[in-house]
């Protein structure tokens, strides 16, 4: 999987419905308004969502088996608190490993005395690094 | 921002022309450096039409950005695309009344997820969508050639919601506790997905294993401004495990809600 930088990658405003059906599919990260939340999966396949706490759900293949994305829910909370952290890219961008090493910080010795919580945060900032996973959707001021 | 659309020409100010340059500057250089399939190593289009839809877009959004899709209430999408392309107009769907009076209300999929799954590619969680929400094939090329694959309820449906629950216990936008979100729990054996086929771009397939489909719901008197004759916005479906001693039921279902409403 190649790098996911999400601008230009995502399906362009002129492409065609047939050119769309048969384009293959580029990993980006998504920040869904409706739902509050950021997604990032490596791959368009079906998968099961397994909740690791109340704001980080870890997104498996349908073997549950191989982690293929993370959901990072109540994003605008989170994102509201920490921007001043974030170190926006022109205003425009955020690298979304740093976000997951903010949350952990937020989250503090919580995350240390719980081991199965703390691999999950660790599984989701490995995919958000190793693919340089970058957020361009940020939420608007309420 | 100025424009005066006079006939086949637009007339904007001098500050909305810098602007106007500086986006095109921009989107054309993604494209070149991208490729962008169908439009000849990057070369665009320059239209009317694509001219006023980046003007449309700029009047939202601003230059330079990629949120021409980042709320409900700013999505622009291309002139061509309306009524084009079929898959991305899902209907109103019946949803289970969550007061549990065993009534049917409309229901309508968020139009800001869909498009965000349509931008980012995902035809997985549209197909789904389709089947599971809206009770239908995605309506795409040669659909027909997997009609004969679904076993009959398979897909599941809302209408065929096996429990409902009110509450998230989680921040979600404006509530601490995402405490107006209604979960509807779908059990189907069946789901559809993404195919790399040059025939048909859907497969249907077994559910993955132990899991339950979860559907949210924002209902009418959460959403600002509501919606007439709508009683509520879809905004995500997502398989999750069962639960081990309930299967019907999500993992940890007692404290994963705030409350539950009914289940059958």
């Amino acid at each position: 999987m190649g790098k996911s930088s999400g601008v230009g990658r995502e399906v362009n405003e002129l492409t065609t419905p047939d050119q769309w059906l048969h384009e293959p599919f580029a990993a980006n990260a998504a920040y869904f308004v409706d739902s509050d939340c950021v997604e990032y999966v490596n791959e368009d396949t079906i998968s099961v969502y397994k909740r690791i706490d109340g704001f980080l759900t870890l997104i498996y293949d349908e073997t549950q088996i191989r982690v293929i994305g993370f959901k990072l829910k109540g994003f605008r909370y989170f994102f509201e608190k920490m921007k001043a952290h974030l170190g926006l890219n022109n205003n425009s961008f955020i690298k979304v490993a740093a976000l997951i090493e903010e949350i952990c910080r937020d989250i503090g010795d919580e995350l240390l005395t719980d081991d199965a919580r703390q691999r999950a945060y660790q599984a989701a900032r490995k995919i958000a690094e190793k693919e340089a996973v970058e957020l361009y959707d940020l939420p608007q001021a309420a | 921002m100025r424009a005066k659309l006079t006939g086949a020409r637009i007339t904007v100010s001098a500050r909305t022309a810098i602007r106007l340059r500086l986006w095109v500057t921009l989107r054309w250089r993604r494209a070149s450096h991208v490729g962008s399939p169908g439009t000849g190593n990057g070369a665009r289009r320059f239209t009317l039409r694509n001219i006023i839809y980046i003007w449309l877009s700029l009047r939202q959004t601003g230059p330079g950005r990629n949120t021409a899709m980042s709320s409900s209430e700013t999505v622009v999408i291309h002139p061509a695309l309306r009524g084009r392309i079929a898959w991305i107009d899902l209907p109103l769907v019946k949803v289970p009344d969550p007061a549990g009076h065993g009534t049917l209300l409309t229901a309508k999929i968020s139009d800001e997820t869909i498009h965000r799954l349509y931008r980012a590619n995902r035809k997985t969680g549209l197909w789904q969508a389709w089947g599971h929400l809206a009770g239908e094939l995605p309506p795409i090329p040669n659909i027909s050639i997997i009609r004969g694959t679904v076993p009959k309820g398979g897909l599941s449906g809302l209408d065929l919601a096996v429990a409902c629950f009110k509450g998230l216990n989680r921040p979600h936008r404006n509530e601490s506790d995402g405490q107006s979100v209604i979960t509807y729990i779908l059990n189907p054996t069946h789901t559809i997905a993404m195919h790399s086929s040059m025939v048909c771009v859907a497969r249907v397939a077994p559910a993955p294993s132990n899991t339950v489909l979860a559907v949210y719901m924002r209902p009418q008197d959460a959403l600002h401004p509501p919606l007439d004759g709508i009683s509520g916005i879809i905004t995500g479906w997502e398989f999750i495990p069962a639960d081990a001693d309930a299967v019907s039921l999500p993992e940890d279902f007692s404290e994963r809600y705030g409350e539950e409403l009914w289940r059958r």
